[in-house]
């Protein structure tokens, strides 16, 4: 291509190319030795490890490796973010736009922007990984015959699994909100330095000015009653769910003879009343103590 | 016309810096080694369970005040007070002539999850206040409580007031209900009972739970930023040593973990009362002592408003609070806080 033909179109392409090598450099760099792993997950906070594995017993896959690199995904996003300032600065910086539809058309690719950056965010995409992919046979019948308690514990784990599903969409439609209102904020703040002749001086600042306004809208709605109450259910359903979850996996472990977590639970609990008991005897205590001088 | 916007070829130049500077920092960032953590020598003088008790090596000649003991938060790892030589509160307290003392809780696992806070506090803690007087022989140390860890000091001193000459509370969380808390807002609503039958509580779930405070700062903005520091090989070492520090957070004992959400964040119980650990009810009225309490002004995890309350609640006539122009890290690690907080301390300190 030659570069001084089209410049912007150059440019745009050379960054394009620059991005992809920087991604695939940093992915080899990254990478688990060998043959250890697939494709790389996304970064997933809230994501259990071994849930999705756990949800299929049995004959079930292992569950993903960890990511090779917490803030892989993160990057990946700066990478798509900074394509989509650059699309727009190509729209919008040439002679004779005029500035208010610059600022109106700026406020709304970053709002498209930040509706997929929505669908790809890493609280999002964590439930989206929680939400299990099992037969929904059963799901709602009576509970009869000798399965009936295996039955039951499907059911449960199917309406904790739809309340999740509910909820996740709910927070989804909050963080929309926050886009929106960030994209009006940030609106705003456009006209108010046009109204003072103060254009941007970088590409920086026009970010920042964007993560400034994304937090202060951010901040209004996790502050609500509505945000907050959301998010503890969230983390009720999250644990009723692997509740659910774990109490299949007992049940195959018992099949199988195997050691279930409840058994070491009640090994601490008599090891702990043991140590009290014998603390109160003037015994040493529960803890292993050494003086090491000083 | 105004133009708002950078016009074409500085918008092309721009991005293709950034993209360059960006193809430089990742490789250079996967070469920064792990440093080590903590930075002052210290020795390890107790052990108990996962506990360890360390006491630092004295850096300058003895003030001659009684030992200071640091007692630190559950989450995350203590070295955040010692991390490296330019941001080192101990290492400032070390040069300002004191003992110092530090105790670093372990990385609990499944055998602890019956831990409650009594354990902590009436136990653990206890023990070590018990080693540092023995070791000194003195009937009452100086006590420093850091976040969380401020919280227990603040129980302990009500439980055990002649053990405590001096009380020392930073960044730490009196009144969990303030409307600015945000943290606290969203756990209201939280089953514990729930949460404790599901096991220790990851740190991974605690990390999500921080970011999500600042999500466009924490996971994005800080990131972008550092790009700008790719030549700066110190910066992305003092980058990559906090991000291991941030990130390094130990899975928390269900039990002390769901006591401490349900009595602090979710009944308030320093400030509406109730609060008993083991057989010993914890009435921050009965603290007494010379209090002084640091807090930041631009703490966004323990608000202002959440550490101030603090002086309603004691009888100690002797209460001194400082904010600072900090944030909840920038407290141990920010070049004011290495300035001026370990000078503060030692001369309040010496002045008692």
């Amino acid at each position: 291509m030659n570069q001084d033909a089209n410049p912007a179109t150059a440019w745009a392409s050379a960054l394009g190319q620059l991005q992809q090598d920087i991604m695939r450099q940093w992915q080899q760099t990254t990478r688990p030795p060998a043959e250890a792993s697939a494709a790389p997950t996304p970064w997933t906070p809230f994501a259990m490890p071994g849930l999705p594995g756990m949800m299929g017993l049995p004959g079930a896959p292992p569950p993903p490796p960890p990511p090779a690199t917490p803030s892989f995904a993160a990057w990946d996003q700066y990478f798509k973010f900074s394509q989509s300032i650059a699309d727009q600065f190509q729209k919008l910086s040439g002679a004779g736009a005029d500035a208010t539809a610059q600022a109106r058309e700026f406020a709304s690719a970053m709002d498209n922007w930040f509706q997929k950056l929505g669908g790809s965010n890493p609280l999002m995409a964590a439930f989206g990984q929680m939400v299990p992919q099992f037969p929904q046979a059963n799901a709602q019948g009576p509970a009869l015959g000798m399965l009936r308690e295996h039955q039951q514990a499907w059911q449960r784990l199917s309406q904790a699994t739809q309340k999740l599903q509910q909820q996740q969409a709910e927070l989804s439609a909050l963080w929309s909100k926050v886009g929106q209102s960030a994209s009006q904020r940030f609106g705003d703040e456009m006209k108010q330095r046009l109204s003072a002749d103060k254009p941007f001086s970088s590409v920086m600042e026009v970010y920042n000015l964007w993560v400034e306004c994304a937090e202060e809208c951010y901040a209004r709605v996790a502050h609500s009653p509505e945000y907050g109450l959301l998010i503890a259910a969230l983390t009720n359903t999250v644990q009723e769910l692997r509740l659910e979850q774990q109490r299949q996996a007992e049940s195959w472990a018992r099949q199988l003879d195997l050691p279930m977590r409840s058994e070491v639970n009640e090994l601490h609990r008599q090891i702990r009343e043991l140590k009290a008991e014998l603390a109160a005897f003037g015994g040493p205590g529960s803890p292993r103590r050494g003086d090491r001088g000083g | 016309m105004t133009t708002l916007f950078p016009d074409a070829e500085q918008v092309s130049a721009e991005m293709l810096e950034f993209a360059r500077r960006a193809a430089a920092t990742l490789p250079a960032l996967a070469k920064v080694d792990d440093t080590p953590a903590g930075c002052s020598e210290k020795k390890a003088v107790w052990t108990d369970g996962k506990l360890t008790l360390y006491r630092y090596e004295p850096r300058a000649e003895s003030r001659g005040l009684k030992p200071l003991l640091i007692c630190y938060a559950l989450v995350n790892r203590p070295y955040m007070m010692d991390l490296q030589p330019d941001r080192s509160l101990i290492r400032g307290l070390l040069e300002a002539g004191l003992d110092v003392y530090l105790i670093d809780w372990g990385y609990p696992d499944g055998s602890d999850r019956y831990t409650s806070l009594d354990d902590y506090i009436n136990g653990f803690l206890d023990r070590c206040v018990q080693f540092v007087r023995k070791a000194h022989k003195v009937t009452a140390i100086n006590l420093l409580g850091v976040c969380q860890g401020g919280a227990f000091s603040l129980c302990y001193t009500a439980m055990h007031p002649h053990k405590v000459r001096n009380l020392i509370t930073m960044v730490t969380p009196v009144d969990f209900k303030t409307p600015d808390n945000l943290l606290s807002k969203w756990i209201q609503g939280v089953d514990t009972e729930l949460m404790a039958r599901m096991g220790n509580i990851s740190g991974d779930w605690l990390n999500a739970a921080y970011l999500a405070l600042m999500p466009f700062r924490l996971a994005q903005q800080k990131y972008i930023s550092l790009v700008g520091n790719a030549d700066d090989a110190q910066q992305l070492e003092n980058f990559m040593r906090m991000e291991r520090w941030i990130f390094d957070s130990p899975d928390q004992a269900a039990t002390a973990f769901t006591q401490f959400v349900r009595w602090f964040y979710q009944e308030n119980r320093f400030v509406t009362g109730g609060l008993v650990l083991g057989v010993r009810k914890v009435d921050l009225a009965r603290i007494g002592q010379p209090v002084l309490n640091l807090y930041g002004l631009q703490d966004h995890l323990v608000p202002p408003s959440a550490s101030l309350a603090l002086q309603k609640l004691i009888s100690s006539e002797d209460y001194t609070a400082v904010g600072l122009e900090v944030g909840h890290i920038g407290m141990y690690v920010s070049g004011r806080a290495q300035r001026e907080v370990p000078g503060r301390i030692a001369q309040w300190l010496a002045a008692r």
